[in-house]
């Protein structure tokens, strides 16, 4: 019986990518998805962005239960992205030619990359560290999975984004002037700016995930608008 | 004295004391309080952004303190020093204020103060921290429409609601989207049910009941917000129509077979699995009509399923004899029923090994490893599973022969005086208990043991043992070990040794195994082994005589033969099942 049981289900598994979205998945690795029309890259791409939003907001609220902002002073310091320039309102985002939408979005991305997983090391460690001092650790031990899970997620974003861009040069959408992104010199400004921070401790984490959570929500709005002015308001 | 009340609140209690005690020495002309005093502090200081573009901020004041007090709303933002003052005091309504689009920055932290200033002083509120993203907080969907909706090709109505985006949420540029959820009620219910609409602005509901009244309400979120307030009542009525009862029916029927099918197969599984054991493995008789197949040491013992078929199904009692040929007697003619009873080929003279249908006694491991000596062989009683064959019912009369044999064989060198039993009467009955402990003590004996003859003498030099079972049938069954007593006497061993050829491991081959034919079986785990007597007349099982023969026969079969140690008996091999292994 157990034989067929495991062709049964070999058989409907192997059909439901066929009849789910009628087109291959995309390899993540270098590979260009041809095959994917754009305005579906567009809706993957939109919903791995509101998947790391919730992601950010849960781990925030956690971290906002376990250390209430009870202190009265004015928040902490500057998110290491404030030098990337970003449209802070609707008309402004609306102004921005795709080129530079696009380009602020992926750089947005790229300077999430190491401080995210740097924090997920973070967490790791001071859940370690609770452990083996057997002291009454509050964090709940899965925050660390979910850093790193987040800091996946991003990376994952970030390769999408960049399908995407590709994808609306190679169909004209957008021009070609968009720099690559994806060398290490153009997000040596953002990320130097952050490793310069000497400490980490909890008020620096909690910091960390609100301007997390923050640039999430811009690159998610951001996501939105682009696949709107691209695609037709039927779309939308 | 002119005392205003309202001194009391804004004055510190010290200062009513002092003045209730001086009461008397201020005797002033003038009054002392004048009953103004700074404004007290603004509260419940709130922002909210109903469409993630602009965003109004309100406040509860506290007391003016009697004089006219003015609020003013001042901000700072994010990484910045300079203080900003509200830009519309009015658009909202009163200690509101408006931000608009060209003051409104979204992720940017805006640190918010009122204060509020009449001529004796000013008092500032705590300072509200808020990041348009969090506060967006949209109105409740517009337009809500509930209406029952019949479809010509089908007979049943379903409810159809249509709602629109809040007034003011810009849904066409991608910069909102909203999702939407759904509450729904009867009239004559009292709990909601809620359904989650996602992105759509309309939902259906089927399988309406007729005559019923329905209240529809529905609220939207943005992104990871709040929830709206609910969108004002929608009634949708549902006529009378006559609703199709074929569908619960169906529904009903289906259930009722499917559990018809899943009986009906446990039951012919069940059956199956022990026709498969009958024909392959074991006779079965039915004493008890309990259904029990036994493999090895495998039971497929199932008294619950049993019961359930004996409820169902109840077993017709079937008289099963053996040998007896039931067609022959009902013909009712005479010459019948003599060769109905005593058939030519029964009981079946089959000996050879090689029949598929034999039970495989296997002894077990310890047994095997015990390596026995030269010249006494003897092996674990419990090859035989004697534990499980006396357990048997109280219906069975238990003989235990010790004696016969002894006469019979001249050979041995064995001496009876010692272990003469008290009792030679075979109908010397013994409670199955005790005799099962006699002969657990056998069970448990090895190498060079002797019997403990301290309960039981007879038990003590057992050659054979005839158990012979009264069955519900009249029908006796007998069991007879006697390859201990070819063993035994024949062979100069020891006196009180059960001589029982030992089948070692290396001993045995593949095809080399011992048959026992089973005669009957009980519950847990019982196998009645047995042995058959072939009798070329096969009188009905009368004991003594067949015995008697039996035993001459085999000792005087043995007398020619001259049985080495261990020697099987070949002669065993025509008359019974039983192969014993050669040494």
């Amino acid at each position: 019986m157990r034989p067929v049981w495991f062709a049964i289900l070999a058989i409907v598994f192997s059909e439901v990518p066929l009849r789910a979205g009628s087109a291959p998945i995309c390899a993540q690795n270098g590979a260009v998805c041809n095959s994917l029309p754009l305005a579906d890259l567009l809706d993957r791409v939109i919903q791995q962005s509101a998947r790391v939003q919730g992601i950010s907001n849960d781990l925030h609220s956690e971290f906002e239960q376990h250390f209430p902002p009870s202190r009265n002073q004015i928040r902490r310091q500057k998110c290491h992205t404030y030098n990337i320039l970003t449209p802070d309102g609707k008309e402004n985002a609306q102004r921005l030619a795709r080129e530079e939408l696009t380009e602020v979005i992926l750089r947005l991305l790229g300077a999430w990359g190491d401080p995210l997983s740097q924090l997920h090391h973070r967490m790791a460690q001071q859940d370690q560290e609770g452990e083996q001092e057997e002291k009454q650790n509050d964090f709940n031990p899965l925050s660390s999975n979910r850093a790193l899970e987040m800091s996946d997620m991003v990376q994952e974003l970030r390769n999408g984004v960049e399908r995407v861009a590709e994808k609306m040069q190679l169909l004209g959408v957008i021009s070609n002037t968009l720099r690559d992104l994806s060398s290490p010199d153009a997000l040596v400004s953002s990320s130097s700016s952050f490793s310069k921070r000497s400490e980490f401790n909890v008020m620096d984490h909690q910091d960390l995930l609100y301007c997390f959570r923050r640039d999430s929500n811009k690159v998610q709005s951001y996501l939105r608008i682009l696949k709107c002015t691209i695609l037709t308001e039927q779309n939308c | 004295m002119w005392f205003p009340v309202s001194c009391q609140r804004t004055w510190g209690k010290m200062w009513e004391k002092f003045l209730v005690t001086l009461m008397p020495l201020l005797l002033l002309p003038f009054p002392i309080c004048t009953g103004v005093s700074p404004p007290g502090q603004p509260v419940h200081l709130n922002c909210r952004s109903p469409e993630k573009e602009t965003f109004t901020c309100r406040w509860e004041p506290g007391s003016d303190g009697g004089l006219t007090t003015m609020y003013h709303l001042f901000y700072q933002r994010e990484n910045s020093d300079e203080t900003f003052e509200c830009p519309d005091y009015q658009s909202a309504g009163d200690h509101s204020c408006f931000f608009d689009r060209t003051h409104t920055f979204i992720w940017v932290t805006y640190n918010i103060t009122i204060v509020a200033s009449n001529s004796l002083g000013r008092t500032r509120s705590d300072p509200l921290e808020v990041d348009v993203m969090d506060i967006v907080y949209p109105n409740a969907p517009e337009n809500l429409t509930a209406s029952v909706v019949f479809l010509s090709s089908e007979e049943s109505p379903y409810l159809l609601m249509t709602w629109e985006p809040p007034h003011g949420l810009d849904v066409h540029s991608g910069w909102i989207t909203p999702t939407y959820q759904l509450r729904i009620k009867q009239k004559k219910e009292n709990e909601w049910e809620e359904y989650i609409s996602g992105k759509q602005t309309q939902f259906e509901i089927y399988s309406l009941p007729p005559e019923a009244l329905f209240m529809v309400q529905v609220q939207c979120k943005i992104d990871h917000g709040l929830w709206s307030e609910w969108s004002p009542m929608v009634y949708a009525e549902v006529p009378n129509y006559t609703r199709p009862d074929k569908s619960d029916w169906i529904v009903v029927g289906v259930f009722l077979s499917f559990i018809v099918l899943v009986g009906t197969f446990i039951l012919t599984v069940k059956r199956k699995l022990c026709v498969f054991c009958q024909q392959t493995f074991i006779e079965l008789h039915l004493p008890r009509n309990i259904v029990v197949c036994t493999i090895g040491k495998v039971t497929f013992e199932s008294s619950f399923f049993s019961s359930i078929k004996h409820c169902v199904l109840p077993p017709v009692p079937v008289p099963k004899i053996r040998g007896f040929d039931v067609q022959l007697l009902k013909s009712g003619r005479p010459e019948d029923i003599l060769s109905a009873v005593f058939q030519q080929g029964f009981p079946p003279t089959v000996s050879c090994k090689d029949q598929s249908e034999y039970l495989v006694v296997s002894d077990s491991k310890e047994s095997m490893m015990n390596s026995p000596t030269e010249q006494t062989r003897t092996a674990n009683l419990s090859d035989y599973k004697w534990q499980s064959i006396l357990h048997l019912s109280e219906e069975a009369n238990w003989e235990v022969d010790g004696e016969q044999n002894l006469e019979r064989c001249e050979d041995q060198d064995y001496t009876p005086e010692s272990h003469r039993p008290t009792s030679t009467e075979n109908t010397s009955m013994f409670n199955p208990p005790s005799f099962y402990a006699d002969l657990q003590s056998i069970q448990n004996f090895s190498d060079q043991q002797q019997i403990d003859a301290s309960e039981n003498p007879v038990a003590k030099h057992i050659n054979y043992i005839k158990i012979r079972v009264n069955s519900q049938n009249n029908r006796d069954e007998e069991l007879h070990m006697d390859r201990t007593a070819v063993n035994m006497f024949c062979t100069s061993t020891a006196v009180g040794y059960v001589d029982i050829s030992n089948v070692t491991e290396e001993e045995l081959g593949e095809n080399q195994f011992n048959y026992s034919k089973v005669s009957g079986v009980d519950t847990n785990n019982v196998l009645l082994l047995q042995r058959e007597i072939v009798q070329p007349k096969s009188p009905p099982f009368g004991e003594k005589e067949n015995l008697e023969e039996f035993t001459s026969q085999r000792s005087c079969y043995l007398d020619k033969t001259g049985p080495t140690p261990g020697e099987v008996n070949t002669g065993l091999k025509d008359n019974g099942y039983v192969d014993t292994m050669p040494m």
